[in-house]
């Protein structure tokens, strides 16, 4: 093993690292006058490592004999990169204006980053479970960050409490696979996996517990409790990074674990399936009446974690076809981590635009964020309407949209195995019309509703040229790879 | 030297009795030390593991899951206390503002 | 053609484009010319790929153009290619013409009637934006594109129904119909996956031959394959029992209702089934479901219309069952008679709708019957080319309306003729159709144009404005000859079938004996006038059925058992049954397919009234839902 080239391939999980330890060093030296200046640090750290990302090919190899440095990890870890510059951008303005100008906003979102990026190449349980906790345990403390808030708080208890509780079955499941199989990582997994006779209950069991913890990690139900108190309560940026940052990561984590060493298996299965109805069932139904933007858009986070999960059951089931051996990877579980990929980044990217949205008309205090505060805004704020119901659309999947192709993507792998996952199948398509409730409604909040007083002048903006840049670039890529994914396709595909 | 199933049941029932602990108590501080029970679960059947594979290996997980719990204990009390500050109570049903 | 076929679908979204950033800065003239020259050259396109493909040999009349690849996806026999393109052929450019062509004339209409409204540039948007999303419809060179224009349409729909945010009534149509339409969807998306998995294309160019060969081979595909297709256009198309959006939509501006909800969306559906007509007939008994909705459709939306006081739920329900009638002959296999009732019901339901908008523009926005008659005085222009309008919907020779409908029930016959006894229904179903259009027809026009004026003393109705006249007289031609002229099947003339006969899947039925065409069509003929008469006398006047009968029937009257006799009879035999029928019918439409959409609306939201619940804040009540779902995936592991 060469450090040096270790070192070079995983540039992008320690590049963030190093830029945390420097924000710290910085409030360290100028104790509470490092806002501006750890945010461009952070920024600087986040633009070296996608720097770094871009200009090398993956080479296929495993640094630290515990990473992976291939296609599937290069698109995620840029992605995720892209995700933290974006929250960057959005937490700046907020934290001057809270006052909250503290570097170690930073330092935190930065740590919890590296963790994101080191669980998309985790190719070691040890290494994944120290990726979960590295991006858990400083998002507790985001969540937390305006520590006078009750709501801010309370958030960040709550997401401790259960986490903890999440990651000591996450941690049990590790345990019980490495007593059935003797060391953890992938390749070792894999090949004892290739042999169904030598799984037993201990090695069935471990991978139900693996998949609790993680199931936690993605908001999948029924561990989808803390979702919309903690959305609602951390602060917006927090809040978008949790919905795009750790969704992205934490589904780079299950892909690989069912691309690379979960054969194929009816518990196996029925389990995925399960979570996958269940969330998509509970997540559409608990924001069919919700009025709160924040929780809205919480639980239709749910709703579309059982979207991705019925991709990664596609992965699995994937396996055991066309007359594939083992764990061995087919054209067609890859087509299906292509779907999962791709759907990731168009949730990620239509997802910021919805929170960077919130957090420009100043919805951050809880009163404003009631959905009736948005009565025929179309009227006065067109650009603004108009780039949340893209977001909508693009969330419900309507065409041209890029959320429709991602959907149809999903579908489209779970089609190519016939018959075999027609439940979920059938769930989504259920389910995609009940979703249409709820954001159809928002529509006509904006567009057909009208404002209680229709003098009153126009909902202050936050005034931030970053946030609005961001948005219009967000929606800018929903409506352009709704039409035109070839580039998209092509940059996730490696 | 027991065998190694000994080891299970005995983590087995550990893990269930962090499980119960942590929905039946109320006290935050209570319920995450049913989580250590959880953690420490693992832990032991890491070292029993161990003992039939790379011994190394498995005490080395151990360690590391060791060294999560201390860091997961310091956000963990840091974060207990902000709430104890704000509501003068540590117990889990004390915050509810967020709901439905 | 490619250029055209690019310059069809480019020009309607540039124009949509264009107008939608300067909405707030054109005026409603300036945007409705700039839609309208649009519209028209857009026709000028369409005649010109038509003279293009006319210009080619018979077997080789198709053009397709590819701009870009859309989707590349999987690789191996996962791969899936789309482009985006057009698929030129007899059947898409037919629809490309007819929508062009009336779609021009309701632009030219709408200049007018939108002159007064706020945001008359908005909708000239949309207009155009529907424009392009129904062009992508039918010229879309794959089946993708198709359900892309399919979306579209029923955005637009959605848009322009809600044109008027402030109608609640208007915002609520708008809900229902893109709700409604989401259920037909579903069966769309599924069809097209099961097609691409079937035939590994969803390509126009490459699934009609397959399909053609397919059923050529006697090859059976699965019915529930085409049931998919078939709910799909039910949902547009307005069919049983997904119909209920299409009366509500009528809340939009009437130049919408006579463009999407009567000329061009509503016919998507059976565009559909024309399209992929080889899969329907190869797949047993799908078509023999399409035949009987559409029979059931056109009788039971031909009842509803009998008692509806808003002139436009007239015209509304007249579409659902003129629909009804292009299903049916959609059913029985006759695609040709299908396209040709679509072409001419464009034509005369166009120009009834904009009649009606005329109405209603010179009666400031009244649209009750009861408040209107004796308009013939005032609006003379207006009432003759309704009246045009009216003869072709009730299929009275020789307007447009009465070939094409007149061959759907001689198919019917021909069908039961050779030996299918349950075409007797069908056709008999037909017959009682076209017997209460006439009926319903005359006693729209009657109440409306005729007899004496029941309106408000302060109203002075006017003629309208020549923009708006000119499509209604163009027409009013096209509703008097474009039935004739398409296709007359007693005099083997029938140049609109053999132009679209290489897309369609071929009529396997003898051709019946001449006489029995000429009687047959002498009876829908009589049917049509008597029940005219009949429906005309009825509500002349004011409006007592007996006065009607006797008046319009002495001798038969007087022959049978004098004037009160016949009164029984009809109170008797016909207008009770009717008027029961028709109020079950609407009783039927409010209480079941109203009710059960509510109540699934319903339980959805209990159901979500329930998650919220669990949703208590405390963290026990999560971690205890955390550890029942890892029980349940515990036992499905060992399970």
């Amino acid at each position: 093993m060469d450090l040096a080239t270790d070192l070079a391939a995983t540039a992008p999980l320690w590049l963030p690292m190093l830029g945390c330890l420097a924000v710290l060093l910085l409030e360290t030296l100028a104790p509470g006058r490092s806002g501006h200046l750890g945010a461009l640090v952070a920024g600087a750290a986040i633009a070296l490592a996608f720097a770094r990302l871009v200009a090398t090919a993956p080479s296929g190899r495993l640094p630290f004999g515990m990473l992976a440095d291939d296609a599937l990890g290069r698109s995620l870890t840029g992605l995720l990169l892209l995700v933290g510059a974006a929250v960057v951008v959005l937490a700046e303005p907020l934290l001057a204006r809270l006052r909250l100008a503290h570097g170690e906003f930073f330092a935190l979102l930065l740590a919890s980053l590296s963790g994101m990026v080191l669980l998309v190449q985790a190719r070691d349980l040890m290494a994944l479970f120290l990726a979960v906790e590295l991006l858990s345990i400083p998002l507790y403390v985001l969540a937390a960050f305006r520590r006078l808030s009750a709501p801010s708080v309370e958030s960040g208890f709550k997401y401790f409490l259960l986490g903890a509780f999440a990651s000591g079955f996450l941690v049990y499941g590790i345990a019980l696979l490495f007593s059935t199989c003797g060391d953890t990582s992938y390749a070792a997994l894999a090949r004892f996996a290739a042999d169904p006779a030598r799984l037993g209950a201990t090695w069935h069991v471990g991978v139900a517990l693996l998949l609790v913890g993680l199931g936690f990690k993605v908001a999948a139900a029924p561990f989808h409790g803390w979702t919309p108190d903690v959305y609602e309560g951390a602060p917006t940026p927090v809040t978008a990074f949790m919905a795009a940052g750790v969704k992205v990561a934490a589904f780079g984590g299950v892909l690989r674990l069912a691309h690379e060493v979960l054969p194929d298996g009816a518990g196996l299965r029925a389990g995925l399936a399960l979570l996958a109805c269940a969330s998509m069932l509970v997540g559409n139904l608990g924001a069919l009446l919700q009025v709160r933007l924040k929780r809205l858009l919480a639980w239709s986070s749910i709703a579309h974690a059982g979207y991705l999960l019925l991709g990664v059951l596609v992965v699995v089931a994937a396996k055991s076809h066309a007359g594939a051996t083992g764990a061995a990877a087919t054209p067609l579980a890859d087509s299906a981590v292509q779907a999962v990929v791709f759907y990731l980044a168009t949730y990620a990217l239509t997802t910021l635009a919805a929170f960077g949205w919130i957090l420009d008309l100043g919805r951050e205090s809880a009163e404003l964020q009631d959905l009736r505060a948005l009565r025929g805004l179309a009227r006065r704020r067109p650009w603004l309407s108009a780039a949340l119901a893209l977001c909508f659309l693009s969330f419900a999947g309507v065409p041209l949209t890029a959320g429709f192709l991602g959907k149809l993507y999903v579908l489209k792998a779970a089609f190519a195995l016939g018959t075999e996952l027609i439940v979920p199948m059938v769930v989504l398509a259920a389910t995609s019309v009940i979703a249409l409730g709820y954001y159809l409604r928002i529509l006509s909040t904006l567009y057909m509703e009208r404002a209680p007083d229709e003098n009153a002048p126009a909902p202050a903006r936050l005034g931030s040229t970053g946030v609005a840049l961001l948005i219009a670039a967000a929606c800018g890529g929903v409506l352009l790879f709704g039409v035109w994914p070839e580039p998209l396709l092509r940059w996730l595909g490696g | 030297m027991a065998p190694q199933s000994w080891y299970l049941i005995v983590s087995a029932l550990l893990f269930g009795l962090g499980i119960v602990g942590f929905v039946t108590r109320r006290n935050s501080l209570v319920m995450f030390m049913s989580v250590e029970l959880m953690l420490n679960a693992a832990n032991l059947v890491f070292v029993a593991a161990a003992r039939d594979h790379v011994p190394a290996r498995g005490s080395a997980c151990a360690l590391f899951v060791i060294a999560v719990a201390a860091s997961e204990v310091a956000v963990g009390l840091a974060l207990v206390l902000a709430l104890f500050r704000l509501k003068k109570s540590v117990d889990s049903d004390a915050v509810r503002e967020l709901r439905a | 053609m490619s250029t055209v076929g690019a310059l069809l679908l480019g020009l309607p979204l540039a124009a949509a484009t264009l107008i939608g950033i300067l909405h707030r800065r054109l005026s409603t003239r300036t945007a409705g010319t700039l839609a309208f020259a649009m519209a028209a050259t857009c026709f000028g396109l369409a005649v010109a790929a038509f003279t293009h493909l006319r210009g080619l040999p018979e077997d080789a009349r198709h053009v397709a153009a590819t701009f870009w690849s859309f989707l590349e996806l999987g690789r191996g026999d996962a791969a899936l290619t789309l482009d985006v393109g057009v698929w030129l052929d007899p059947l898409s450019v037919t629809w490309a013409l007819f929508i062009t062509g009336v779609g021009s004339l309701i632009f030219l209409y709408s200049i007018s009637y939108m002159e007064h409204e706020a945001g008359g540039a908005r909708y000239f948007a949309c207009l155009c934006l529907f424009l392009f999303s129904m062009l992508t419809l039918v010229l879309g060179k794959n089946l993708f594109l198709t359900f892309l224009g399919w979306e579209g349409v029923g955005l637009c729909s959605y848009l322009l129904i809600g044109f008027e945010y402030g109608k609640e009534t208007a915002a609520q149509a708008g809900r229902k119909a893109f709700l409604v339409n989401r259920i037909g969807d579903v069966g769309f998306l599924l069809g097209m996956f099961w097609t691409w998995k079937l035939f590994g294309t969803l390509e126009h160019g490459e699934l009609t031959p397959k399909l053609a060969a397919g059923l050529a081979a006697g090859i059976a595909l699965p019915p529930l394959l085409a049931l998919c297709y078939f709910v799909g256009a039910c949902g547009k198309s307005a069919q049983l029992p997904l119909f209920v959006w299409l009366p509500d939509a009528m809340a939009g501006p009437t130049p919408v209702s006579a463009l999407i909800h009567a000329a061009t969306m509503v016919t998507a559906g059976i565009y559909l089934l024309c399209r992929l007509s080889s899969l329907f007939v190869a797949a047993d008994w799908a078509l023999d479901v399409v035949a009987f909705t559409g029979a059931a459709t056109a009788l039971f939306a031909g009842l509803i219309a009998l008692r509806q006081r808003d002139i436009k739920r007239v015209l509304a329900y007249s579409t659902v069952s003129q629909l009804g009638y292009m299903f049916l002959a959609c059913g029985l296999g006759a695609f040709a008679s299908s396209a040709f009732h679509v072409v001419t019901h464009a034509f005369f339901k166009a120009l009834l709708f904009l009649g009606s908008g005329a109405v209603i523009h010179a009666l400031h926005g009244e649209q009750d019957l009861w408040k209107m008659g004796g308009l013939k005085h005032h609006l003379p222009k207006t009432a003759f080319a309704m009246r045009i309008g009216a003869f072709a919907l009730a299929g009275i020779a020789p307007f447009a309306g009465f070939f094409s409908k007149d061959e759907i029930l001689g198919v019917a016959f021909a069908r039961a003729y050779a030996g299918d006894p349950a075409c007797w229904v069908l056709w008999g179903a037909g017959v009682l159709t076209a017997a209460l259009t006439a009926f319903y027809s005359a006693r729209m026009i009657t109440l409306c144009f005729d007899g004496s004026s029941r309106l408000d003393a302060h109203s002075h109705p006017h003629e309208a404005p020549a923009p708006m006249a000119i499509p209604l007289n163009v027409l009013a031609v096209l509703s008097l000859v474009g039935g004739i002229g398409l296709g007359f099947e007693a005099l083997h003339w029938l140049p609109l079938h053999h132009w679209l006969a290489p897309t369609l899947a071929p009529l396997d039925l003898p051709p019946l004996p001449g006489a029995l065409l000429w009687g047959l069509m002498t009876l829908a003929f009589l049917i049509a006038v008597l029940f005219w008469r009949i429906g005309a006398k009825w509500y002349s006047g004011d409006c007592e059925p007996a006065r009607a009968a006797e008046l319009t029937f002495p001798r038969f009257a007087g022959a049978l058992a004098g004037r009160f006799f016949v009164d029984e009879i009809y109170g008797a035999l016909i207008v009770r049954p009717l008027r029961f029928l028709a109020a079950l019918a609407l009783q039927f439409d409010v209480r079941v397919v109203d009710g059960a959409a509510r109540g699934l609306g319903q339980f959805a939201a209990l159901v979500g009234t329930g998650v919220r619940i669990v949703q208590n804040g405390t963290v026990q009540r999560y971690a205890f839902w955390m550890v029942a779902g890892a029980i349940a995936l515990l036992w499905l592991a060992l399970g």
